[in-house]
């Protein structure tokens, strides 16, 4: 995490204009950057981790989280705070890298996660991605679309979650339009949204819960 | 997200609806004992995020000199008057390293008078 970790140590590298980010901009940070919204961004990487990677462990998710706020720390990604909130922002970062991790993964034989160097190939790739909003997703949408589809037999029963996933599937992405869409209301939407955590928490790659014997 | 000024629009940047699902589910804690694993690593990321802001602040704020305060101006000072205040600078001006920037000092109230042979005491004393 400290900078300072990293020296830029090759000479043939241009020097790199400091970021020197606005008191606003700073203090923007420090509010959004609370424990419990580390805390959502840890269990976000660590179920796209799982769900889609198979990594089960929580060194991998943790990492994603702390090269991500490093490398908007050192200004190697620009956050905007009158664009977008800091979490969001935080998530999209988290999930296009976790899709190029994966991607890399599934061509060699081990990943590396390590800070960012700007001028890393993978990191120009990650950078296109995040420009363009490709992020790699042919390498997983087909076996996220069969976890969906999966997910959504297993709440047959429960009108109010698939509806949330089928509103999901129809591009619904915030919990306005969500509900909207579904016809939910804050109970509902919140009902159906821990039931299908505690679907999601028991998600392994390819395979999904055969009971819901697990579930608490 | 924005990077050399590029800037992804909302619809190019869509997530899977998986992904999406993941996000808000992030938002439930379901398990009490990864919930305070997770605090405990939070608190530590949320330390050295604060080292990490306070050295943005520092860059944004570098410490300055502190403002040079006036010489004091002693009793004895005090208690001159004005034809002693110049016969006093009189004395200094002798001295080599002394510069008076002022040319008449007929202009110079005797409060300005005493505030200059202070500093010049002063400065006098410090280089001694």
């Amino acid at each position: 995490m400290d900078p300072d970790e990293q020296p830029d140590d090759d000479p043939q590298r241009p020097p790199r204009a400091p970021f020197v980010p606005s008191e606003a901009w700073i203090e923007a940070f420090d509010a959004q950057c609370t424990e419990h919204r580390l805390k959502v961004l840890r269990r976000y990487a660590s179920s796209w981790a799982r769900v889609v990677g198979g990594d089960t462990g929580s060194d991998y998710a943790e990492e994603l989280v702390q090269v991500a706020l490093t490398d908007i720390l050192r200004g190697v990604l620009r956050w905007d705070p009158e664009a977008e909130e800091l979490e969001p922002f935080l998530i999209s970062v988290i999930r296009l890298r976790a899709r190029r991790d994966r991607k890399i993964a599934a061509r060699y034989e081990h990943v590396f996660i390590d800070s960012f160097d700007p001028d890393d190939p993978a990191f120009i790739e990650l950078d296109a991605s995040l420009a363009t909003g490709m992020g790699g997703a042919e390498a997983v949408d087909p076996l996220m679309d069969r976890m969906h589809t999966q997910l959504r037999g297993r709440v047959a029963d429960y009108p109010q979650a698939q509806r949330f996933l089928d509103a999901v599937r129809h591009g619904a992405v915030t919990k306005p339009q969500i509900m909207r869409l579904a016809s939910l209301t804050h109970n509902e939407f919140s009902n159906a949204r821990r039931r299908l955590a505690r679907l999601v928490a028991q998600l392994t790659p390819g395979r999904v819960p055969s009971t819901e014997g697990g579930e608490s | 997200m924005k990077r050399n000024g590029k800037r992804p629009s909302e619809n190019a940047d869509s997530p899977h609806p998986l992904e999406t699902l993941l996000a808000h589910v992030s938002q439930e804690s379901i398990d009490p004992l990864d919930d305070a694993n997770a605090s405990v690593w939070a608190r530590g990321v949320r330390t050295k995020v604060d080292a990490q802001l306070a050295a943005l602040r520092r860059q944004l704020n570098p410490a300055r000199p502190l403002p040079r305060r006036a010489a004091r101006i002693s009793d004895e000072l005090v208690s001159l008057g004005r034809e002693d205040l110049l016969a006093r600078l009189e004395i200094l001006r002798k001295i080599p390293e002394v510069r008076i920037a002022h040319l008449e000092l007929s202009g110079l109230t005797t409060d300005d008078l005493r505030q200059l042979v202070a500093e010049i005491e002063a400065t006098e004393r410090t280089q001694a």
